[in-house]
């Protein structure tokens, strides 16, 4: 009976020892986490929200788009290994995804004002047409196969092995998207402008 | 982006964006365009409490694990024993007017999941605080009568750089105050005033409603509740990613949530849950849903009788959606008079010292200045609707408006300091109107009390003969408790 009474306490001072030792461990883990990935931050995120921006003409929403590729880089800092090209390929994934969903959204809405122009500023000079092409056009003129390829390559600058590597794709197949891409953007510039 | 930056310190990357063909300027002159925006504390903040909460708990997993495997290993078991039969019923939900979305499950003791799948974690607790002096800093924001003269106020408060919730107690009607509880985990950036901003992200919390003295809760995007008067706090898990509105009626507790929010708009689906203010849990077939056919920006419930109304507003263009009622199980839509000229109902409210009479607005006529409404009435749970003026009821215009009871003779009504998708609204005067002759003629009120020309952000009646009106702008709220004829103002810093 004492031998059994007092091992159980040791037993349990042992594991809350353990317990304590991990908790401490990971506690320690944390906080170097957050530390590298705040100077992530510093360097990155003003900018990744503005790139956002300008893809999908909302702040708030690239800000939030900027936050959650963020958030997950934090509890996934162990497995990234370049974390810029992963931010911007997390945050050009969020960005297609909203392409779809805003295409179908307005696909509704061309339905619902039968194609007729809304709120066209008649007095607004015309300006260049080439100008007037944004990246999403451009990218959207693409078949789907090359518009990540393209939009990290030309527009993320991330180079041909960094968006291999963030797509699962090898290089040879990288760089025959991009010239694909390119063939094709060429034409949709040369018609537009 | 710079372009040399992009290079690295002169070296040939020899990559396709680099070419100098057109397709490469065209990338490069956009990309060039480019501007940052800041990367501040605050965000930083946000990012790595979210991150927390997200960030799965090792010793827990292990737990979790050991935990999985047992009931597998359970499962397995029972299957050889048991004879094959159907898994347990999923709770009836989800009615629509214009889409059912099934299988919803809305009891038990599940861990809700965001529509990201990400679970919220409930359980979380805020420790208990002494209580404090009012800062002087404070904003009231949102009021809560918890009857007994226990009254709360949940406003703003600096919070080192930043701005947080407080929530203030009274225990005699507002005579005098003390600081119960600070949410510094809830930052907003200084000098943030939420406004009509009312999807509010998850871990901030913007209004307050007590059902007892000691029994209440505050929610943003998230719902906390508390037992002891506010002493200390522990999250409530709810279904839905983002709780919008929370209303009590007798014991019940109401909870508004939507799903796929961001940027103080929500497009997925809203559920209004009922749960037990005594149990804070979910209990078996207590949430309807209604798939949404547009975005909103805000959501309301109006309860009363036992009857609940959600009133719901559009993120396009800010114009009400039809409301919905809470029959049985389904959410059902409203369908307003012919008196509303085809027009929906908006900012429906009880009369509340009287069972089954609904107040609500319809056919805003726009002016340069004003805005005019057809008043309507319904002494029937809002079944059948009959109108009581038409332009007699003018508030300015580009403002969002509310409206109050007390009985069938005595109405309110308020234009908010925002427009009805959150922007900052031009108010000026005329913001609080007052009719005691069941909405024929109003009164304007604003002008003798000297109230703020942004006007007025909430307007309710507790019940009796009283209304609260908060601006927003001010650390304390206006009070009348004669059904609108006097109104004076009540500062807990004072």
């Amino acid at each position: 009976m004492t031998t059994i009474s007092l091992l159980a306490p040791a037993g349990a001072r042992a594991r809350r020892h353990v317990r304590e030792e991990g908790r401490s461990a990971v506690a320690r883990g944390q906080s170097a986490t957050d530390a590298a990935v705040r100077e992530v931050y510093d360097a990155h995120f003003g900018r990744l929200v503005g790139w956002a921006t300008s893809l999908v003409g909302d702040r708030d929403l690239a800000h939030d788009f900027a936050t959650e590729a963020f958030i997950r880089l934090i509890n996934h800092w162990g497995q990234v290994a370049e974390p810029r090209p992963w931010l911007y390929t997390t945050v050009a994934n969020q960005v297609r995804d909203h392409w779809r969903k805003r295409g179908r959204e307005a696909a509704a809405y061309d339905k619902y004002t039968a194609g007729r122009p809304v709120d066209i500023d008649v007095a607004a000079p015309e300006p260049d047409v080439a100008t007037r092409l944004t990246v999403r056009d451009a990218v959207e003129s693409l078949p789907g196969r090359l518009r990540m390829t393209v939009l990290l390559h030309y527009y993320a600058d991330l180079s041909v092995a960094q968006v291999a590597r963030e797509l699962g794709k090898s290089e040879g197949a990288v760089k025959r998207d991009l010239y694909d891409g390119r063939k094709l953007l060429a034409e949709h510039l040369k018609q537009v402008r | 982006m710079n372009d040399d930056d992009l290079r690295g310190s002169g070296e040939d990357r020899r990559e396709p964006a680099y070419d100098d063909d057109p397709v490469a300027r065209f990338f490069g002159a956009h990309r060039s365009s480019v501007r940052p925006e800041t990367a501040g504390d605050l965000d930083w903040a946000r990012i790595t409490r979210a991150a927390r909460r997200r960030r799965p708990h090792r010793f827990l997993a292990g737990a979790v694990a050991a935990a999985a495997v047992a009931v597998v290993a359970g499962f397995g078991v029972w299957t050889v024993q048991a004879p094959q039969s159907n898994g347990p019923a999923v709770a009836a939900s989800s009615v629509s007017s214009t889409s059912v979305r099934s299988g919803t499950q809305a009891g038990g003791a599940r861990q809700p999941q965001h529509d990201s799948g990400t679970p919220v974690t409930p359980g979380a607790q805020s420790q208990a605080q002494p209580r404090v002096v009012v800062p002087d800093s404070f904003v009231t924001w949102s009021l809560s009568n918890a009857g007994n003269n226990v009254v709360y106020d949940l406003g703003s408060s600096s919070c080192g750089a930043f701005t947080c919730p407080v929530l203030l107690r009274s225990a005699d009607n507002g005579a005098s105050w003390s600081g119960v509880h600070t949410f510094d985990g809830s930052l907003y950036s200084s000098p943030v005033q939420p406004g009509g901003k009312h999807i509010q992200p998850d871990d901030q919390l913007r209004d307050v409603r007590f059902v007892t003295p000691t029994t209440g809760y505050v929610f943003g995007g998230d719902l906390w509740v508390t037992h002891d008067s506010g002493a200390s706090f522990s999250r409530v898990a709810h279904p839905g990613r983002t709780v919008l509105d929370v209303e009590a009626w007798h014991g019940d507790l109401l909870v508004l949530t939507a799903d796929k929010c961001a940027s103080s708009t929500c497009a997925g689906s809203v559920s209004l849950t009922r749960m037990s203010t005594s149990a804070d849990t979910v209990p078996q077939a207590a949430s309807s849903t209604a798939d949404l056919t547009a975005p909103i920006v805000s959501g309301q419930i109006v309860v009363r009788n036992g009857m609940a109304y959600l009133s719901l507003t559009s993120a396009s263009d800010g114009a009400p959606l039809p409301p919905l009622r809470l029959v049985n199980t389904s959410l059902e839509p409203m369908y307003a008079p012919g008196a509303c000229a085809g027009t929906s109902l908006q900012a429906i409210t009880p009369s509340t010292t009287l069972n089954h009479q609904l107040f609500a607005l319809c056919t805003p006529m726009t002016g340069a200045s004003r805005t005019s409404y057809t008043l309507v009435h319904s002494t029937d749970d809002g079944v059948t609707w009959t109108k009581v003026s038409s332009g007699a009821l003018q508030l300015p215009t580009g403002s969002r408006p509310d409206l109050a009871s007390v009985d069938a003779d005595h109405v309110a009504a308020s234009a908010g300091p925002t427009t009805t998708t959150g922007a900052a609204a031009v108010v000026g005067a005329g913001s609080l109107v007052v009719s005691t002759d069941g909405g024929k003629t109003f009164v304007a009120k604003d002008g003798p009390l000297g109230l703020p020309a942004s006007g007025i952000d909430w307007l309710a009646s507790p019940g009796g003969s009283q209304y609260y009106a908060i601006t927003l702008s001010s650390s304390g709220y206006w009070w009348s408790n004669d059904s609108g004829l006097t109104w004076r103002l009540v500062d807990p810093i004072r």
